[in-house]
């Protein structure tokens, strides 16, 4: 794999992505944002992507048929799963459904930034992100 | 009517069920799922809360006050509720929120587990094994979520007034059984109930209040109420919160009045490491809820060969401010990072401060390196401690030698501070009552007892005896000297059963 992580980050509210895309990118990230998980979605057919950061609460399309459109296109992708609200049927679904690892709001760019360096780590990257980020 | 509270891990079952009832009541069905999404928007952080629970890693005694906030949040809205009429509430484990209320019917839905498997297939779109799996592991989380939330099991039935086995039963048939429940004159509202109902409403209103509000969100509080008397008790820690109390109190309605008191003193726990599942652990909580005092812990470790590898003397659990409502959240969720790295919590305090704080008695934690200089030192001089009590030291010593060790380490600081200071062996015996408290009254009012028959029984002897009326000189002194040993003897055996009975009724 490069050693540039990809990362798709969606989630309908814009000020997320806004913030995560900065943060992320500090830390040597190569990060795409959406809103729309429609776009979204034809994103993840049309590239593969590292990790697939995203929310699991949207309008038309939520967080777990991400997942398993992701899983379907690119098993090798790690869905990390952005939440704000209490749903653990929903989070156990994920996780069963291959999820690697949940977040919960109220969260600092840190906390994903770690969990995104397991994800990486699982997927043989050298990059350190919690280094490049300090 | 009463309000029907259902408690079950399938949130389909119950609301179906729940939903059907309400129909014969005539009254409104509110899911647990309901409010936990406006204690959300509220700027309660449930998902953190589940998501630590589900993962059972994160430390949750960082959690243990959001905690606090969200069972004030969901009890004072079912209160709000059920005071406008009667209502049916489902949850996972709500059984647990209006315990004292007498009107309140608590029934337990154990779901059909072959609806249950078909259902999850269907939606899930998974084989019958994965869904086999999928219950299981969210059963799993469920129960562990009710152990975080309640403290208690889900599955004790001693809980519920009432369960009910759907396997052989329809959903119209169990909701029929519980509307024949509540016309029983057991369940009706009377005034004692409502009144302890508005307690607890009072209480829960007051607890929301206080989390919500800047001034005071971070406070470790205890909050009650009698007959719409708010009472709010602070460790002596947290006196910096005293003053805020009242004030932010000032709007809460339908109090009588509101009294914001500091726990009158601190018992200090020093040991290596502490359990909350420890005897020691269930018999200081004890006595500190006896004595209204906080628990400070101390966590001794061993002297360091290099002094450079002390830990801060000081590592108390991080203060976070008041939740913000998502309405006003700007972020959406995602916070700024901390500019310092965040303090490392000692894991071996975690569960201990976890509970302490659950149970409204956390006064307070302190990492030290040493030995009884070291805990002279530790000891914090503007607070009054009423107790020391010496837990697990030296664990890496033969069990001799820890016993020998502690024993010292107790007599040392004996000699030093002014607090009685005891080994945690020693705190049942000395401050509690149980089953070896219990044998030793037995023992004791038996041997007075005896020593009372004997006595009325051989007045006459007895009188000649200890008169010196029987015989001469030697009698006599004979006599002063069974004098001078009978009555301590019986002062100590009546002293002390007197005492333990003093004990038993909680009166010292």
């Amino acid at each position: 794999m490069t050693q540039v992580l990809q990362i798709l980050v969606l989630d309908d509210e814009p000020i997320v992505g806004k913030r995560l895309k900065p943060a992320l990118e500090k830390s040597g990230c190569l990060v795409e944002t959406f809103q729309d998980p429609r776009q979204a979605l034809a994103r993840i057919e049309e590239k593969e992507f590292d990790i697939v950061v995203t929310d699991i609460k949207m309008d038309d399309i939520d967080g777990i048929q991400v997942l398993e459109q992701v899983a379907k296109k690119s098993p090798r992708t790690k869905v990390i799963i952005i939440t704000g609200y209490a749903m653990m049927s929903l989070a156990r679904e994920a996780m069963d459904k291959g999820a690697f690892d949940f977040i919960a709001k109220p969260f600092k760019p840190d906390d994903l930034r770690a969990v995104i360096a397991k994800a990486a780590q699982a997927l043989g990257s050298s990059v350190d992100l919690m280094a490049t980020s300090a | 009517m009463p309000i029907v509270i259902i408690s079950s891990p399938d949130e389909e079952t119950r609301r179906l069920l729940a939903q059907n009832l309400a129909r014969k009541m005539a009254c409104p069905s509110v899911s647990r799922e309901e409010v936990v999404e406006q204690a959300t928007e509220a700027g309660i952080p449930v998902a953190k809360m589940e998501m630590a629970v589900l993962k059972r890693s994160t430390p949750r005694e960082r959690l243990a006050r959001h905690k606090a906030r969200l069972m004030a949040f969901i009890t004072a809205s079912v209160c709000q509720r059920a005071s406008q009429g009667d209502m049916v509430y489902h949850g996972r484990a709500c059984h647990m929120l209006l315990k004292r209320v007498g009107h309140v019917i608590r029934v337990q839905v154990v779901p059909d587990p072959e609806v249950r498997l078909q259902r999850v297939i269907r939606d899930m779109k998974v084989t019958r094994e994965k869904a086999e799996g999928y219950i299981k592991a969210l059963d799993s989380d469920i129960a562990a979520w009710v152990s975080f939330a309640h403290g208690v099991e889900a599955s004790n039935s001693s809980h519920y007034d009432l369960t009910i086995n759907l396997e052989h039963m329809s959903l119209e048939s169990a909701s029929a059984v519980i509307y024949q429940m509540a016309l029983m004159p057991e369940f009706q509202r009377t005034i004692a109930s409502d009144r302890a109902m508005n307690d607890l409403w009072l209480a829960a209103q007051a607890r929301d209040l206080l989390g919500r509000d800047e001034r005071t969100g971070a406070a470790d509080l205890n909050v009650t109420a009698t007959e719409g008397r708010v009472t709010v008790t602070y460790m002596p820690s947290q006196g910096k919160f005293a003053e805020a109390i009242p004030v932010v109190l000032a709007s809460l309605s339908g109090a009588r009045e509101i009294v914001s008191t500091m726990a009158s003193s601190n018992i200090l726990w020093v040991a290596e490491a502490f359990d909350p599942r420890s005897q020691t652990f269930t018999e200081i909580l004890d006595v500190a809820q006896r004595w209204g005092a906080g628990v400070e812990m101390l966590r001794l470790l061993p002297p360091a060969a290099d002094p450079a590898q002390c830990p801060p003397a000081q590592a108390s659990l991080p203060e976070e401010g008041a939740p913000i409502p998502k309405s006003q959240d700007q972020t959406c969720g995602i916070e700024d990072d901390s500019e310092a790295p965040a303090a490392s919590l000692d894991t071996d305090l975690a569960g201990a401060r976890e509970e302490l704080i659950h149970r409204g008695r956390f006064g307070g934690s302190q990492v030290a390196r040493g030995l009884g200089p070291e805990v002279v030192q530790a000891l914090n001089p503007n607070q009054e401690y009423a107790l020391v009590v010496i837990g697990d030291l030296f664990q890496s010593k033969e069990p001799s030698v820890r016993t020998r060790l502690t024993r010292e380490m107790a007599g040392y600081l004996s000699e030093r501070i002014k607090p009685p200071v005891i080994t945690g062996d020693t705190l049942q015996d000395k401050f509690l009552f149980g089953k070896r408290q219990m044998g030793r009254l037995g023992l004791l009012l038996a041997s007075v007892v005896v020593i009372y028959v004997l006595t009325m029984t051989n007045q006459e002897p007895l009188l000649r005896f200890f008169g010196g009326h029987d015989g001469g000189t030697f009698m006599r002194v004979l006599a002063v000297l069974v004098l001078a040993m009978v009555v301590p003897a019986v002062a100590y055996l009546y002293g002390g059963a007197t005492g333990l009975i003093l004990k038993w009724l909680k009166f010292e």
